[in-house]
C-alpha cells in the first residue's frame, strides 16, 4: 500500500472579475461577477514511503495547491487524499502528526523571539520526548549549521539562515512525510547546496518521503528520481527521470566558447538535425539517434581545433519546456 | 484520573503558545514606554475636561454627576485606561496578518486547535499586561486615592469588590479575545483589517464606557450595560469602585457567561466555514 495516494483530486476557486479603472471599480461595489479557475483538474498518483518526487511546473500550474490539499491546508473541489491509509480531510490533526512542511515564501519561525525557542514549541507541539528532540537537535544543527544562530532572534536572520532553521524546524518531530513547496527560492548557490545535501542525507538517514515543488531544476536533477510534471493543473508526465530523458531522444549538448570564423553552414552541411545556438558560448544540441556524436566531435576538433568544450545532457529544463510546447500543440 | 492525564497532556501541547506571547509582549519594550506616555496625557485630558464640567456643575467640584463625584470620575477614567491595556488582545491582529502574509499555511499544518493556540498566546500577552503593568498601576492609583482621601471605602467591601474585579478581569479577557478572534475570522473572507478593526474599535471604545461611563448615556446606557462590550470596561470598573449591588454582579456575571458561550460559538461555527473557502494568499 502506497503511503501517499491522491486520486482524482480538482480544486476550483471561485474568482471575482474586476474590469479596469474606476468606473469598474465602482460597479463592483454593487454587483461582483465571478469566474472559476480550475487550479487542479482530475489529478491521480501515489508514492511510496521513502521516495523524493520532484513536483514541477510553470508558475500557476497548480504544484502549490496540489502541495496544500495534501497537506489538509485546502479542500478539494473533487476527489481524496489518502495518507497512511487515513483520509487528510477527516483525519487532518492526526495527519499534522506525521508531516512537515516547508513553504519556502512562508516562515513557520516565531519572528519575535530566539530561533531556539521556536524548537522548544514545536517540541512540545508534536509531543516530541526529550530523548528523541535531543537526538534531532543535535543532528539537525550539525548537519544545517545553525548553532552559530541559535539563540538569534528569528527576525535578525538572513534569508539563507532563516530556510535552513525552518528546514530543521519541519523535520524536529520526524515526520514520515516532507512537503518542500521551493524550499531554495532566492537562496545563493552555497545555501542551496547545504539545502540539498541535507534533504539526501535526511532521506537516507530516516527514510523521510519527501514532494518537493521548485523552479530550480537543479533542485530535482540531484534529488530526484521521480518527477510529476503539472501543467494548467494537469499532469503531464509522472515517472523516472532518466526515462523522460530517454523518451526525448537521449539528447546531447555540446558548448564550446564562440570564436571568430565559426560557420554554422559546415555543421549544418555535416547533419541538418544539430540545432545551434549562439550567444556567448555556442551550444549544439541533438539526438544520438540521428547524429554520430564522435564523429561531430573528430569534425569540431579536426576543422575548428576547439579543446575546450564541455559535452552533457539534456536538462530537465528543456524536457519540461518541450512538454509543454507539446501539450500547448496537441490542444491546437 | 485517566481522562484528567489526557486532558493535562493535551493541554501541556499549548503551553509553548503562552510563552511565546509573553515573550512577544516583552520584545517590544519601547511599546510600554509609548503607552505609559499616553496614558499620562489621556489621565492628563480627563482631569482638565471633567474640571470643567464638574466646575460649571451646580454645585461645583462637590457635585456628583451620574453617580460619580469629581475625583471618583477621574479614578473611573485612570482605571479604564488601565484596564484596557490590561485586557487588549492581538489575536485578531494575529490572524489578519497570517491571512495576509499566507503563514496561515504553517499554523493549519500543526497538530494543534487553531482557537486553542490564539488563546494561550493572549493568554500569555495577558499575563504580562495583568501581572506586571496593570495591578502594579492600579494598586499605586488606589493607594494614592485612598491615602488622600479622594475616594473611600469599607475595608471587607473593598476586598469583595476586588475579588470580583478579578473574576470580571478574566472574563473581559477572554471575551475581548472571542471577539478579537471573530474579526480575525471575518478576515479569511474579507482579506482586509483595518476598516473592520476601526469599526470594532469604535463601537468598543462607545459601548464599553471606555469615553464616557455608561450612566452618562441615560436609558442607552442601560441598554448598553448588558451588551457584551460593557465588559470590557464599565461593568468590572464599577464593580471595583463598589459602585454596583451584589445582585447586580450575579447578574452581570451570568450574562458575561452567557456571551463568551456564545461568542467561542459562532467562532466555532465560523472556523469550520473558513477553513473550507480559505483561499491562500501568495501562491
Amino acid at each position: 500500500m502506497a503511503l501517499i495516494e491522491v486520486k482524482n483530486l480538482s480544486k476550483t476557486f471561485k474568482k471575482p472579475i474586476r474590469g479596469n479603472g474606476l468606473l469598474s471599480m465602482i460597479k463592483t461595489l454593487f454587483s461582483r461577477k465571478y469566474e472559476n479557475i480550475e487550479a487542479v483538474k482530475d489529478v491521480s498518483f501515489s508514492i511510496e514511503q521513502g521516495e523524493i518526487v520532484g513536483y514541477i511546473g510553470a508558475n500557476g500550474a497548480g504544484k502549490s495547491t496540489t502541495i496544500k490539499m495534501m497537506c489538509g491546508i485546502l479542500f478539494p473541489t473533487e476527489g481524496e487524499i489518502i495518507i497512511d491509509q487515513k483520509s487528510v480531510l477527516k483525519h487532518r490533526k492526526e495527519i499534522n502528526q506525521e508531516i512537515g512542511v516547508v513553504f519556502g515564501q512562508k516562515t513557520q519561525l516565531w519572528w519575535d523571539i530566539p530561533l531556539i525557542e521556536t524548537f522548544k514549541i514545536l517540541k512540545a507541539i508534536y509531543s516530541v520526548s526529550d530523548e528523541d528532540y535531543k537526538e534531532r537537535f543535535n543532528y539537525l544543527s550539525e548537519l544545517l549549521d545553525l548553532k552559530s544562530f541559535m539563540n538569534q532572534n528569528v527576525r535578525s536572520l538572513s534569508l539563507g539562515q532563516r530556510m535552513r532553521a525552518d528546514f530543521a524546524a519541519s523535520l524536529i518531530h520526524n515526520p514520515k512525510i516532507l512537503y518542500l513547496d521551493e524550499p531554495t527560492i532566492g537562496l545563493d548557490v552555497l545555501v542551496k547546496d547545504k539545502i540539498r545535501k541535507a534533504i539526501k542525507e535526511l532521506n537516507h538517514h530516516y527514510n523521510t518521503t519527501v514532494i518537493l515543488t521548485t523552479h530550480d531544476m537543479k533542485d530535482i536533477e540531484e534529488l530526484c528520481n521521480r518527477i510529476i510534471i503539472i501543467d494548467k493543473g494537469s499532469i503531464l508526465y509522472d515517472g523516472n527521470l532518466e526515462d523522460i530523458k530517454f523518451q526525448f531522444g537521449n539528447i546531447k549538448n555540446i558548448v564550446f566558447p564562440r570564436f571568430e570564423g565559426f560557420d554554422e553552414n559546415k555543421i549544418k552541411e555535416f547533419n541538418d538535425k544539430i540545432n545551434i545556438e549562439v550567444d556567448e558560448n555556442i551550444k549544439l544540441s541533438f539526438s544520438l539517434n540521428d547524429v554520430n556524436m564522435d564523429a561531430l566531435l573528430l569534425m569540431l576538433i579536426g576543422e575548428y581545433k576547439i579543446n575546450d568544450f564541455k559535452i552533457f545532457d539534456i536538462g530537465i529544463e528543456e524536457i519540461t519546456k518541450e512538454l509543454y510546447a507539446k501539450n500547448e500543440e496537441t490542444k491546437k | 484520573m485517566l481522562k484528567m492525564k489526557k486532558l493535562k497532556n493535551s493541554l501541556s501541547k499549548y503551553i509553548p503558545f503562552f510563552h511565546a506571547g509573553l515573550k512577544s509582549t516583552l520584545a517590544y519594550k519601547s511599546q510600554i514606554y509609548g503607552w505609559m506616555i499616553i496614558g499620562v496625557i489621556e489621565i492628563l485630558f480627563i482631569f482638565f475636561l471633567y474640571q470643567a464640567i464638574y466646575r460649571n456643575a451646580p454645585e461645583g467640584m462637590n457635585s456628583v454627576i451620574n453617580g460619580l463625584t469629581f475625583y471618583e470620575m477621574i479614578l473611573y477614567g485612570a482605571t479604564s485606561f488601565i484596564f484596557g491595556n490590561a485586557i487588549s488582545s492581538e489575536t485578531g491582529w494575529n490572524i489578519y496578518v497570517e491571512v495576509r502574509d499566507g503563514t496561515v499555511v504553517n499554523t493549519l499544518t500543526k497538530p494543534v486547535s487553531y482557537r486553542i493556540r490564539h488563546l494561550f498566546t493572549c493568554f500569555g500577552q495577558a499575563f504580562f499586561q495583568v501581572f506586571f503593568i496593570a495591578l502594579p498601576l492600579l494598586v499605586i492609583l488606589y493607594g494614592i486615592f485612598i491615602g488622600c482621601g479622594f475616594v473611600q471605602f469599607e475595608p471587607l467591601q473593598f476586598i469583595l469588590n476586588i475579588v470580583f474585579f478579578l473574576i470580571f478581569l478574566l472574563l473581559a479577557i477572554l471575551i475581548n479575545d472571542s471577539i478579537g478572534y471573530l474579526i480575525g475570522m471575518l478576515t479569511f473572507y474579507t482579506q482586509h483589517m483595518f476598516g473592520l478593526n476601526m469599526f470594532i474599535s469604535s463601537i468598543k471604545t462607545f459601548l464599553s464606557g471606555t469615553m464616557v461611563p455608561l450612566s452618562y448615556m441615560g436609558v442607552f446606557g442601560v441598554i448598553f450595560s448588558y451588551l457584551p462590550f460593557a465588559f470590557l470596561a464599565s461593568t468590572p470598573i464599577l464593580i471595583l469602585m463598589g459602585k454596583m449591588e451584589l445582585l447586580m454582579i450575579f447578574i452581570y456575571l451570568t450574562i458575561a457567561i452567557g456571551y463568551l458561550i456564545l461568542l467561542e460559538f459562532i467562532n466555532h461555527l465560523l472556523f469550520k466555514h473558513c477553513i473550507k473557502k480559505i483561499v491562500v494568499q501568495g501562491g
